[in-house]
């Protein structure tokens, strides 16, 4: 049986001088698994996810639990070993007047020796690709560059969790498309746990098992299939589902017959090829009276334009 | 975006470009300190050519050089002007409203020279390094760690800033915004700087956000490796007896 990596239960909490902005959040993530959080804008998503390290915390309770131990009587140094934050603006994480001790920061704050230090500041690099820039100033970066180094600046720590706060957002499709598979191959060949939230809802099959949908409190959670197949739910919290699923969906309405709604681009390759390999490579998609009409209930459905 | 750097040429191989952070700033800061207590003209004089001397020799482009420059000069040669008209003495131009006394000249151009060979100075120390290896090197120099972590964060984060600035200016243009020395225009910088100043202290909470989320206790450590040569140590001597030369040798 897989060991719990985080559990959190009845989480509150309130900014001074604000409103409530986490209400009674109970989540439980297994070790290994890949998670989002989905959420409408102001729904408290960085806020839990600044919980998990303890960078937030009330000293007078325990409902963030990580491996077993309660974060508040954890000291830093095993808070950072354990739980590893990427932020979504790279500019905020990288602050020291270079590259390499950007990098070498959260490792030198666990109590490494120099010389481990710059071995994991290396290997570091080298994963996220940028290996030769560890002299570099983060202002002459692009976007890309610093997002990467960011990343290495959280790996260099080799953390149990890494947890990402919109990792995609402002990247060019490449990198998205790297560093999505970078994500992956450290959840699928080191086991890491990745907790990560998002709206970029096209990248959301290739890095998650589960997702919670969080709104204050944690109002939705499941598989990916159950979470997007649920229009009114999508609706009520300023969500959508991937373009694939919406496609096929329609694609329905014509008589096609899918067993399962493609998340992704690859999906709904591998989905049509499928289909018409049994079928004799043969697709019967025909217009019939209702047609129409379910194709512009599942387009308001499950979008915010009007058909 | 091109930012202003003070160290765009700080990879260029020369003597000064060679010299070790370290001793470069405890001997440039000597020299500084010397240059602007000097009582002498003929002295003040020396020092100012001793320092265009040191131009030359860091291989600045001088246009880069001019460019830097220029404005502090400016702001210099005008306290000139200023001295040479305000401190009583003998005339030598007047008229009924203004005069020029000699003992204002002279004063008015000791602290012309000895500003202009201490800005030059202050200027080579800065553009012959990139500033992350002054960092470090202040870091090495024991400087306290509060005073290290205030320049580090105002260098890496004046850039950010100057990126909002300049984002914030072109959405102000985009909405048909001209500067005028008006009381709306007026009225509208200080919003804009107002707001630099919000967008200023709430990144800074996200930046510290961040650094707790990597174990920051007060005292961030930097790697640093820069060890002092037989030149070093040539240079230095050099440097220090000049500093002391100028002032013992009116003495003599």
């Amino acid at each position: 049986m897989k060991k719990t990596a985080v559990s959190i239960k009845n989480l509150d909490y309130t900014y001074p001088n604000s409103k409530k902005v986490l209400n009674d959040v109970d989540m439980e993530v297994f070790e290994g698994e890949k998670i989002t959080i989905m959420g409408p804008n102001g729904a408290g998503k960085t806020t839990l996810l600044l919980h998990l390290n303890g960078t937030l915390k009330k000293s007078n309770s325990d409902d963030v639990y990580i491996f077993g131990q309660p974060i508040s009587s954890m000291n830093i140094k095993d808070r950072i070993q354990y739980v590893g934050i990427l932020f979504e603006d790279p500019d905020d994480q990288l602050f020291m007047p270079t590259v390499y001790d950007d990098v070498a920061f959260g490792p030198y704050n666990m109590g490494l020796d120099k010389k481990e230090v710059e071995k994991r500041v290396k290997k570091s690099m080298t994963r996220v690709g940028l290996q030769g820039f560890e002299n570099e100033v983060p202002q002459h970066l692009s976007t890309g560059q610093k997002k990467k180094v960011a990343l290495a600046a959280v790996i260099s720590m080799e953390p149990k969790i890494l947890v990402l706060d919109e990792p995609t957002a402002n990247l060019d499709p490449k990198s998205k498309s790297e560093f999505i598979s970078f994500i992956r191959e450290l959840n699928e060949k080191e086991g890491i746990t990745t907790i990560i939230a998002t709206h970029d809802v096209n990248t959301i099959s290739y890095l998650t098992d589960r997702i919670y949908v969080l709104n204050e409190k944690i109002v939705a959670s499941g598989t990916p299939h159950d979470i997007f197949s649920n229009p009114e739910l999508l609706k009520q919290f300023n969500l959508e589902a991937p373009d694939p699923l919406k496609i096929f969906r329609m694609l329905e309405c014509f008589g096609y017959d899918s067993k399962n709604h493609p998340l992704s681009i690859n999906e709904a390759a591998e989905n049509l090829i499928n289909t018409m390999q049994e079928n004799g490579d043969i697709m019967n998609l025909q217009m019939d009276k209702d047609a129409y009409e379910n194709i512009k209930q599942l387009v308001n459905l499950y979008t915010y334009h009007p058909f | 975006m091109n930012y202003p750097r003070v160290d765009a040429y700080s990879e260029i191989e020369s003597v000064i470009h060679n010299f070790n952070p370290r001793a470069k700033i405890i001997t440039f800061t000597a020299l500084i300190f010397s240059f602007a207590f000097i009582e002498s003209l003929t002295v003040a004089l020396f020092a100012v050519l001793f320092s265009v001397s040191l131009i030359f020799i860091s291989k600045l482009p001088i246009g880069f050089v001019y460019a830097r420059l220029k404005y502090p000069i400016i702001f210099i040669f005008a306290i000139f002007v200023i001295m040479c008209f305000t401190v009583e003495g003998n005339i030598i131009i007047g008229s009924y409203f203004v005069s020029v006394t000699l003992e204002g000249l002279k004063l008015g151009l000791l602290i012309f020279l000895r500003a202009t060979a201490a800005l030059i100075i202050a200027f080579l120390m800065l553009a012959t390094n990139r500033f992350d290896t002054i960092i470090k090197a202040l870091y090495m120099l024991k400087l306290p760690n509060v005073v290290v972590q205030m320049i580090v964060f105002s260098y890496r984060y004046i850039f950010v800033l100057v990126d909002e600035f300049q984002n914030m200016k072109k959405s102000m243009s985009a909405k048909g915004f001209e500067i005028k020395a008006n009381r709306y225009g007026l009225s509208t910088i200080g919003n804009l700087i107002g707001m630099l100043l919000v967008k200023s202290y709430e990144r800074g909470e996200r930046v510290h956000k961040s650094m707790i989320s990597k174990g920051y206790e007060g005292k961030p450590r930097m790697d640093t490796n820069y060890n002092l040569m037989f030149s070093d140590y040539a240079l230095t001597i050099f440097m220090i007896v000049l500093a002391l030369g100028v002032h013992i040798y009116p003495v003599i």
